[in-house]
């Protein structure tokens, strides 16, 4: 039994009025089930659109199913009492793509890492302070950013305070949902990395999603191809990143660009086999 | 460049022209025996319908009373009334809004069914109809206009809050394990809170003006007590022989509503929400 | 054979004011842009590549300036071009695609009603005669399906076919410079190749000449002839593209070339060195704008008057400790 465990997931959406014209049915998720154990990193790739937002909103107990179930520590996400489920959402955080809008800019950097630890902790205000610049450190920020507020961060340094505040309660689990796809690409690495060894020093796992296979194959140990609302096909040893069959997957391979200038640039272009989806 | 300078000087000035009136109204309707010359119900009809004079620095109206001691009285019934209409009004909005836009599900739907009805009827004649049924008096319009007036309000508060939940920074309170009524009270009321403070200095003129215009229909403040649309009303027969009597009631309404208005615009601009 | 260029910046300067004083942004910057030549702009967020392209255009928001420099658009000085030839130049002489179509185009117009109005305010020609243009130019950007596609609202496209449709539109009026400011990055890997593409081939076909900007090494390393890698405003290195990356000479640039992920999975160290800081960009003269986070800073870098100096043929590097 995995850590997370999804099964047979759908999601329908409802565009448009419901009573006057015609209603616009989208499928964001369909049947999909997915075993996430402890201590790996799974990357969930696909185009947008192909529903992986929406399954990590699903998986966080944000948005209900309309069919399946989601079990996190052997337990159903959706079938539990408010304090059941306040208590599991202590093991199961999220760091979301954009950095800017997921931290409140009323709040100093103190208050939003402190945020988790107030409601699961009782700590006097000199423990949280010491415990909050702890995590400040470990993320790399220095500790008079504790009183400053977010528009005075960059978005790396910004997506470092989203980490610190996912790490404050030790969680099981992290979703990174296209957490570093919108930085720039230093900061990429850097927050990458940063993952990587915070993965290392909490016993951390991740689901990382995201529409960049360089991203995923980077940090990932195992991967899954979304595609229209599906699981197309999964790979349990990154090292075979090349034998992925499926058209998807292999439009996904060849969509990343070779690292240098070649001879005959944007030949993989012309020789790139055309894939009609 | 020029043309961004020169907006900007011309809205700080209006912006001051705009809170020394709101600060200065304020003032007076808060000291107003301290300013007033006069008592504003004092009848002395050997007196009556007096040009300007040391005593009567306005002059007199048609029971002798002094029109710039009921206009500062005025100042503060009128107003009075209006901020208490608001605050009830924001009483029942703010948390009836709060709790549409949030929770959402078959509150929200019923709570957006009762708007449907109400906003099809004209909010003015809605309140004439309702004093009407209660009967007039200070109490009863104070009723019927936050009756009135607050499905308008907690509809827009609605909107605010909605647009604030989808925001990544509450959904990521919830995943922290925040409790609904702390997001609430920690998260979204911060966000929404000047923008209403904005509605309510822009709409406060409005109010004013709504009760003026009740009050001069006989269906609001009762006599004696003074009220600009009440002084209208009895002032409206002898229009001809002294048209100041109209006017200087007139002009408070207007200054007041006005000067509201641009001292709600200028707290927009100051707080900048649309930027934000 | 030396190429009359269309497009010539020299020592551009630009400040912009803000609340807590004055920032300078682009610092000397210099380069030209030949015909069917692509010349791509590298650099993170804040370092000055976008104000640069809103220069090119006079398109710059009231709170920036260019304080020095010249911008020559073939003999035209496009900075005291009157507001009139400077909109007809726009669209028609140099065009600009954005980094997220969405917002480029109107959600209540059709494609159609896009491409038509923007040929008509360009060219004389009837509507009717643009709608078969327009036809004839989504054709030629390999677009599926264009008389179909012309009916369609923005929203009902995808990120990318937005933007090959904004390609598209941008050379039915046959510029003779496009810029592209990061045209892919808000867009999902599969789409950032049929970009590339399209702009290749447009420049081989009209011979029009593209400055392309991107955070992205890959995307320049596939497209781009001449490179420059700007950081904290300035140039800190210009080269041919083979040059840059087979002998990066400007510590910055080592570390942007050395933190591409690529398909492998090695850890990329490097990046660590570098500070999380962003530079200080308020009043900065005669400092190495990367001097906070290098690696081999070190005392000489400090009041030392720094010149992008040729270090070898056409390879020029802003650094003291260079060649």
């Amino acid at each position: 039994m995995g850590l997370l465990e999804l099964k047979s997931i759908k999601k329908t959406y409802f565009l448009g009025s419901s009573v006057w014209g015609k209603r616009k049915i989208v499928e964001a998720v369909k049947n999909v089930s997915l075993t996430l154990e402890e201590g790996v990193c799974l990357g969930l790739v696909g185009e947008s659109g192909s529903g992986k937002s929406t399954l990590g909103k699903i998986l966080l107990g944000l948005e209900k199913p309309d069919q399946g179930e989601v079990w996190f520590q052997g337990r159903n996400l959706y079938n539990l009492k408010a304090k059941e489920l306040k208590e599991l959402r202590r093991n199961l955080q999220v760091v979301f793509q954009d950095c800017y809008s997921a931290v409140n800019p009323r709040l100093t950097v103190g208050e939003i890492i402190a945020e988790p630890l107030r409601n699961y902790e009782r700590l006097t205000s000199a423990q949280e302070k010491k415990k909050v610049q702890e995590f400040l450190e470990i993320v790399g920020l220095c500790l008079e950013d504790i009183h400053k507020y977010p528009h005075h961060f960059s978005g790396g340094q910004l997506q470092r305070i989203n980490i610190a505040r996912a790490i404050a309660l030790k969680p099981k689990l992290i979703i990174l949902d296209e957490a570093v796809s919108a930085l720039d690409v230093l900061v990429q690495v850097q927050i990458l990395n940063l993952l990587a060894q915070l993965k290392e020093e909490f016993q951390l796992s991740y689901l990382f999603i995201s529409h960049d296979l360089q991203a995923v194959n980077y940090i990932a140990d195992r991967l899954a191809v979304m595609y229209k609302g599906e699981v197309v096909e999964r790979l349990d040893d990154m090292e075979q990143l090349e034998r992925l069959e499926h058209p998807v997957s292999k439009k996904l391979l060849s969509s990343v660009l070779p690292p240098y200038p070649s001879g005959e640039r944007l030949g993989i272009i012309n020789n790139m086999t055309k894939i009609s989806l | 460049m020029l043309k961004n300078v020169k907006r900007q000087l011309l809205s700080h000035k209006l912006m001051m022209i705009s809170s020394m009136i709101v600060f200065f109204m304020t003032l007076l309707a808060l000291l107003a025996p301290f300013f007033a010359p006069n008592d504003p119900n004092l009848v002395d009809i050997t007196h009556k319908l007096q040009g300007p004079s040391s005593k009567f620095p306005l002059g007199t109206d048609h029971l002798g009373r002094d029109i710039l001691s009921r206009l500062i009285y005025g100042t503060r019934t009128s107003l009075g009334t209006a901020f208490l209409v608001m605050g009830l009004t924001m009483m029942i909005s703010i948390p009836l809004g709060i709790y549409a836009g949030f929770r959402g599900g078959w509150g929200d739907y019923l709570f957006m069914r009762i708007c449907d009805i109400l906003m099809a009827f004209p909010s003015f004649l809605l309140s004439l109809a309702l004093i009407g049924i209660l009967g007039p008096g200070l109490v009863n319009l104070i009723l019927a206009m936050v009756l009135v007036q607050w499905v308008f309000y907690a509809r827009v508060i609605r909107g605010m809050v909605l647009s604030v939940k989808e925001q990544n920074f509450v959904l990521a309170a919830k995943v922290c394990g925040t409790s609904r009524l702390v997001i609430v009270i920690k998260h979204i009321l911060p966000a929404i809170i000047s923008q209403v403070a904005v509605l309510v200095f822009m709409d406060i003129g409005g109010v004013v003006l709504a009760i003026s215009g009740l009050s001069f229909l006989g269906l609001g403040i009762q006599p004696p007590g003074a009220e600009w649309g009440m002084m209208i009303n009895d002032s409206k027969q002898f229009f001809r022989n002294a048209p100041s009597l109209m006017l200087y009631p007139g002009m408070m309404i207007l200054i007041v509503v006005v000067a509201f208005n641009l001292f709600g615009e200028a707290l927009r601009d100051a707080l900048d929400l649309r930027r934000e | 054979m030396e190429q009359q260029p269309i497009l010539t910046v020299n020592k551009l300067n630009i400040d912009v004011s803000t609340p807590h004083g004055v920032t300078q942004v682009v610092r000397d910057v210099s380069f030209k842009i030949e015909a069917g030549k692509v010349f791509g702009f590298v650099g993170e967020s804040g370092s000055g590549k976008t104000m640069t392209c809103m220069s090119l255009l006079n398109l710059l928001p009231g709170e920036a300036k260019v304080v020095k420099g010249s911008i020559k658009f073939r003999n035209k000085d496009i900075l005291n071009c009157s507001a009139k030839d400077m909109r007809k130049a726009r669209g028609s002489e140099i065009a600009m695609i954005m980094q997220n179509p969405m917002t480029a185009f109107n959600p209540v117009r059709t494609i159609g009603r896009h491409f038509i109005e923007t040929l008509k305010t360009h060219l004389p020609i009837t509507k009717q005669q643009a709608r078969t243009m327009a036809i004839a130019y989504l054709e030629k950007a390999d677009l599926p399906n264009p008389e179909n596609l012309l009916k369609q609202y923005p929203f009902q496209l995808s990120g990318g076919m937005l933007q090959r449709v904004m390609i598209a539109i941008t050379m039915s009026l046959n510029p003779s410079i496009l810029i592209a400011d990061e045209p892919t990055t808000a867009l999902d890997a599969t789409n950032q190749l049929q970009i590339l593409q399209q702009l290749n081939w447009l420049r081989k076909e009209y011979d029009t000449g593209i400055l392309l900007v991107s955070h992205d090494l890959g995307v320049i390393a596939q497209l781009a002839d001449e490179v420059a890698v700007m950081y904290g405003g300035y140039i800190v290195e210009k080269a041919p593209v083979f040059k840059l990356f087979n002998r990066p000479m400007h510590p910055y640039t080592r570390v942007l070339l050395e933190s591409r992920l690529g398909l492998t999975r090695r850890k990329i160290k490097s990046v660590q060195r570098v500070s999380v800081s962003s530079p200080n960009l308020i009043n900065k003269e005669n400092t190495c704008p990367f001097f906070e986070r290098c690696e081999d800073a070190d005392h000489t870098c400090v009041n030392d008057n720094l010149e992008l100096k040729e270090c070898e043929k056409d390879h020029l590097v802003r650094c003291v400790k260079s060649g």
